[in-house]
């Protein structure tokens, strides 16, 4: 899905430079100034400041460690950082760097071990879950975020992406590369598997 | 539990400063200056403020306020009661006070009595002169008709009086006669003049009457055991007609295997195991009669089924 961007004239680019509120701007108008060299840094705080806590949520859901998410997420935006130039604008930015985030969080899980598991390292993570001074062990969030330790990498990917980023169907497929009718086959049978756990966790 | 009915949040809640932190961590590893992008999440703390009573209404000296103790203040000393002595003699009565009041005169009444400039705006006086605003009763006539849909009449119209106001040929009077069957068209139908809240009526008892009837027959006395017998026999079928003898049916005897040819030359040459089984069929007559009388007084039993079948073991 292509988005049409919002093209800044010659003469515009040319004008002497005045204050931009970039808060104020859309993704178009944002992703435009991506490709101006004096306004690219202000555009790529305005991405941090809009897709920070995205990102880092994200992440979290994903690795469970605070410390895993906050590298990953640092990671994420200098890549993004470097990759600023190259956005064409043929997704949505959101969905792009999301795209990112997971890539990075699946090449940081093989630093710390090349030939990992994805899928029998989850539970790991649970244990993991305990040495959080900011979660409640005993909340039905608490108990979310282990029921989700649970589940098949990919399986939980599509989870948390559908649940907690409220992604479309669509969006999570380009993201994925996966067919929506397995997505949502996917997201389905993680539903259940969940809520059969928090039933027995009761 | 359904969670997508009620949506559970992230658990994870990081520190308050930690997005700004990590915002300038960012920045400083892509090598651009940081800057402090306001990310800090303001705790919001609801502070209890207790306001001070605002003052309505001051009356007879004591003010009205907004919060009332509904405790009785104690700390307050009694007032000291006025001794009897002390009590004024004469009262004054309120026709005093009227006298009072009736005796001053406007002019000695204090006080300006300028008026306020600027709040008042004078009214323009609309008796004689039409203001430009203003409709004269022919436009709101013509408004109202238009309106409405009515046929605007001017006000002048009405009153003047013509002698022929209607203007139309007169015509002799016709007698219109009517066939009878245009009179019987115009009687109404008798099914029409029943008012169809009658036959509402009349739906509805037929109803309750097959209600009550279908009830009355359900709560009637049980049938008894008896009853019931007689009604099944009259209401069962005719019994099936049961052929006490069986035919004997012609078999080909080739057509049977090996086994079944040897049962059934026995069954047909009558032997049995049994040696002590009579066969009745060979019997004199006159054993027979008597092996008859014996089985009626239940002195021995005719066995006559073939012994080719095993006893069934209850």
């Amino acid at each position: 899905m292509s988005i049409p961007k919002e093209k800044i004239s010659d003469q515009e680019m040319r004008k002497p430079e005045v204050s931009i509120n970039f808060q104020r701007l859309d993704e178009n108008q944002l992703v435009a100034y991506f490709q101006k060299a004096s306004h690219v840094e202000d555009a790529f705080r305005e991405v941090i400041r809009r897709f920070q806590e995205k990102v880092y949520f994200y992440v979290r859901n994903m690795l469970v460690s605070h410390d895993d998410a906050n590298d990953v997420t640092q990671n994420t935006f200098i890549k993004i950082w470097q990759n600023l130039s190259t956005f064409r604008g043929e997704s949505k930015l959101s969905t792009w760097i999301l795209r990112i985030a997971s890539n990075e969080a699946i090449s940081h899980l093989r630093k710390r071990k090349p030939n990992i598991d994805f899928d029998e390292a989850q539970p790991e993570f649970a244990d993991q879950l305990g040495q959080d001074d900011y979660l409640s062990a005993q909340g039905v969030e608490a108990k979310l975020a282990k029921a989700m330790c649970y589940l098949p990498y990919k399986q939980k990917l599509v989870f948390v992406l559908r649940y907690f980023e409220d992604l479309s169907y669509e969006e999570i497929a380009e993201l994925t590369q996966t067919s929506v009718g397995a997505l949502k086959s996917s997201y389905h049978h993680a539903v259940k598997k969940i809520e059969i756990y928090l039933d027995v966790l009761r | 539990m359904d969670i997508e009915a009620k949506k559970i949040k992230s658990p994870y809640k990081p520190s308050s400063d930690y997005f700004s932190d990590l915002a300038i961590k960012i920045q400083q590893k892509a090598g651009i200056e940081p800057i402090d992008l306001g990310l800090k999440q303001e705790k919001v703390v609801f502070k209890p403020t207790v306001k001070e009573p605002i003052q309505l209404t001051v009356e007879f000296g004591f003010p009205l306020t907004t919060q009332r103790s509904s405790e009785p203040d104690i700390s307050m000393p009694e007032a000291p009661l006025p001794a009897i002595s002390n009590l004024p003699t004469e009262i004054e009565t309120p026709e005093e006070k009227l006298e009072v009041i009736e005796s001053k005169s406007i002019d000695q009444v204090p006080g300006n009595l300028d008026p306020v400039p600027g709040t008042i705006d004078q009214v323009p006086s609309t008796l004689d002169q039409v203001h430009e605003l203003e409709f004269s009763d022919e436009d709101l006539d013509r408004l109202h008709a238009e309106m409405t849909g009515e046929s605007f009449v001017p006000a002048q119209a009405a009153f003047e009086k013509d002698s022929n106001p209607v203007k139309i040929q007169q015509t002799p009077a016709v007698k219109v006669e009517k066939s009878t069957a245009e009179i019987s068209d115009e009687r109404i139908p008798l099914w029409a003049m029943i008012p169809w809240s009658s036959l509402l009526g009349v739906v509805a008892s037929l109803f309750a009457v097959a209600a009550a009837w279908f009830i009355w027959n359900q709560i009637q006395k049980p049938l008894t055991v008896e009853q019931r017998v007689a009604r099944a026999v009259q209401s069962a079928p005719a019994a099936v007609a049961v052929n006490a003898s069986p035919e004997k049916k012609e078999i080909d005897i080739e057509a049977l295997p090996a086994s079944h040819q040897v049962i059934y030359d026995m069954i047909q040459e009558g032997t049995s195991t049994n040696e002590n089984e009579m066969n009745f069929n060979q019997m004199p007559e006159q054993s027979r009669i008597s092996s008859v009388e014996l089985e009626r007084n239940g002195l021995t039993v005719l066995d006559l089924e073939d012994q080719i079948f095993d006893e069934i073991e209850l």
